[in-house]
């Protein structure tokens, strides 16, 4: 007893121990952007570097605030808010197809569905800028999120499929012999059902469009449509590095990311877990 | 009608060329040109001011036209410009860096300036420094805005401290790098290194220290068909000479190998580094740090002979048309505004530019205290210039210059083998 209980001691405590080294790890430069972003800058400048800072400031913070960064960030929510919007619409009703249906190719379109968002974003740089500039949708909204839209409908296809899969598909025969339609019996049975699929999808995406950069430079000009990945890049400039805003804006545009996975934590989890034991 | 043909006749030579510069001539109204920048006029550092004040003056002067700055990362205005001229598209007027000028020129992303120039002022090009390396095939596609001259940044309390002078051979140099290269605590490891420069891949900047070194000997980067030279004799005896200084005189950390072009002002400002070869336009971003305010002297690259200094390596930004502009003429006109006398004294007063042309350089404001560091870079350049070269690949050609230094460096490849080597690649790759 005494022998079994002090393996799974050990067990757990390097466990712990394991996990926790890689949690610091990760975790190291965040806090350290965290102190740097309350450094005023005589202390961001002291050598050797200092954890705790002697002196903690806050203007950092104030003069990102005061600064065009506010809108920077709401033009990321804009955008990746719609881009979950319009991913999950469209790659739900094709999951549901691919996971319910038998048909010629099917196999193949997924395989090619997959093998289109492997393609590098760069490679399409030039001609996504000359179709937008065509159709008049440079620095707008609207390219950002069809374009990251595009790159993502792929990868959430497959993984809302993978979810549908686990839902048995008695349950839609169930509701259409109750009088629901397919398409009723996909939105008021199967889709309540696959809320953490969808939640675990709504975070995969909202990390993208919120972190993509190239797209986002190539598409806007006007500041006013700038997002906030790009209003991060102007921090270092030609003639040197603002180390206590950039410091203070990363750590604001961690947070939006921060609350919705906290948020979602549950379903995120559940969501991606599920799909790995369909069947 | 007979009468009037050998008016006509007379006519016709001066009205062909007329007609054929009318468009740089002719009047613009009610025009919006978008111009790239990555000085934002909207917000209030001294460069940005300036910006701001130029394009104000400009459209009080030219009521019909509005300029629309449209401002980008400054790494990202090139990249962004090929992409816009690949779907056909771009600005009206672009800031262009001046190392990828060719680059950029060979793309046919800028408008040949040239019936511009012969329209309007056709001194203007030699007015600049370097006017060559504005020539690609026959064609002039970029003017010089402001130059950025490169200097020695030094700590001037503690050379003061250390009883040294501003070295101006590199034996002084090595010797003031010795006596500043400290363990200040005491437990074997260098706390405040006397001179660094970076070679991390991802940010190269070997260059700026060894190019004046291989000038100075009279030696070339890029032979005039554009093939890499650096490893001539003059190149070996700069690189092993800056690999010496960590290897052998121990005076500037190993890790240069990651160091990237903005740490190693970071490090300066830091206290790290006593001695650093920087840009003109960083002097004041050093004065932002408390650890080094007002401690920052400047000097002359140091030479082999110390007769005369290494000739300064010159960057900065040029100004140009986008090659797909729809108002050409307009454009022209706010190049003429930002390279007037007006505009670079604006320029070098808000933001402590040096004036790209010599003629307004003449000014005696250049003399006066308030422009101490400008007169430096301007002394400088009467001594001795040379600007980074221009070649079809720039960006490769340091990449794989920088490469050679940490081979050399971390597995030890003699220097000879290693710049032949990166040479050999750079010029398979033309």
């Amino acid at each position: 007893m005494t022998i079994t209980f002090s393996v799974r001691w050990v067990k757990y405590s390097l466990t712990f121990l394991v996990l926790a080294g890689v949690a610091i790890l990760m975790l190291t430069p965040v806090v350290w952007i965290l102190v740097t972003s309350l450094k005023p800058e005589a202390e961001i400048y002291r050598f050797p570097p200092q954890w705790i800072p002697l002196q903690f400031t806050l203007d950092n913070y104030k003069a990102v605030l005061q600064s065009s960064m506010p809108m920077y960030f709401v033009n990321s929510i804009v955008v990746a808010v719609g881009t979950i919007v319009l991913t999950l619409f469209i790659a739900m009703h094709a999951g549901y197809a691919v996971s319910r249906f038998q048909f010629r190719g099917k196999n193949v379109f997924l395989f090619l569905l997959m093998a289109s968002h492997m393609m590098p974003g760069v490679a399409s740089l030039v001609p996504t800028y000359l179709l937008a500039g065509k159709l008049g949708l440079l620095d707008t909204y609207a390219v950002l999120i069809l374009v990251y839209s595009m790159w993502q409908t792929p990868l959430v296809v497959w993984l809302i499929q993978g979810f549908l899969e686990s839902v048995p598909a008695t349950l839609d025969q169930a509701a259409m012999i109750d009088g629901y339609s397919r398409l009723g019996a996909f939105y008021r049975v199967v889709l309540p059902l696959s809320k953490p699929g969808l939640a675990a999808s709504a975070i995969v995406v909202f990390v993208y469009a919120w972190n993509e950069f190239i797209m986002a430079l190539t598409l806007t000009s006007a500041d006013n449509m700038r997002l906030a990945q790009v209003g991060l890049k102007y921090y270092i400039s030609q003639y040197g590095i603002q180390w206590g805003e950039l410091a203070a804006a990363v750590i604001l545009s961690i947070v939006p990311v921060l609350i919705l996975f906290v948020l979602l934590q549950r379903w995120f989890v559940y969501g991606l877990t599920s799909g790995a034991l369909k069947g | 009608m007979r009468r009037l043909l050998p008016l006509i006749l007379l006519a016709t030579p001066l009205t062909v060329p007329l007609a054929v510069y009318a468009p740089a001539v002719s009047a613009v109204e009610n025009v919006t040109l978008t111009f790239w920048t990555f000085l934002d006029p909207k917000k209030n550092t001294p460069r940005e001011k300036a910006w701001a004040e130029i394009i104000q003056a400009f459209e009080k002067k030219n009521p019909g036209i509005t300029v629309r700055p449209e401002v980008f990362p400054w790494k990202e205005i090139s990249p962004k410009l090929i992409v816009a001229s690949s779907a056909g598209r771009g600005p009206d007027v672009t800031l262009v860096e001046t190392d990828l000028s060719e680059k950029l020129a060979r793309g046919k992303i800028l408008e040949p300036l040239d019936r511009y120039i012969a329209a309007g002022d056709p001194r203007i090009r030699d007015d600049l420094y370097h006017p060559e390396t504005r020539i690609v095939d026959g064609q002039t596609f970029s003017l010089n805005m402001w130059t950025n001259g490169t200097a020695l940044f030094y700590r001037k309390d503690l050379f003061e401290k250390a009883g040294l002078k501003p070295p101006r051979t590199v034996d002084e140099f090595v010797a003031a790098a010795k006596t500043l290269t400290v363990d200040s605590r005491g437990d074997g490891r260098i706390d405040q290194w006397g001179f660094a420069e970076g070679t991390a891949r991802s940010q190269p900047f070997g260059q700026r220290t060894l190019f004046p070194l291989i000038w100075a000997q009279g030696g070339v980067i890029v032979t005039p068909d554009g093939k890499a030279a650096f490893n001539n004799p003059a190149g070996v005896k700069a690189v092993q000479w800056f690999v010496d200084l960590v290897k052998v005189q121990k005076v500037m950390p190993p890790d240069i190998v990651n160091l990237t072009y903005d740490e190693h002002l970071q490090g300066f400002m830091a206290g790290r580094y006593a001695m650093i070869f920087e840009g003109m336009h960083r002097y004041q971003n050093t004065q932002t740090s408390p650890v080094v305010k007002g401690k920052v002297g400047l000097s002359y690259i140091p030479s082999w002979d110390g007769k005369k200094p290494s000739p300064t390596p010159v960057t900065g930004w040029d100004i140009g048309i986008g090659a797909y502009s729809k108002q050409k003429d307009a454009a022209w006109k706010f190049i003429m505004h930002a390279l007037s006398y007006e505009s670079q004294m604006t320029n070098a007063k808000i933001a402590g530019q040096v004036p790209a042309r010599r003629s307004v350089a003449k000014d005696l404001y250049f003399q006066s205290a308030d422009a101490t560091e400008i007169k430096f870079v301007l002394d400088y350049l009467a001594l001795g210039s040379q600007e980074f070269p221009r070649t079809k690949n720039v960006d490769r050609l340091m990449d794989l210059f920088n490469q050679a230094i940490n081979e050399v460096l971390l597995n030890d490849v003699p220097v000879k083998v290693a710049l032949d080597r990166a040479a050999a690649k750079y010029n398979e790759g033309i």
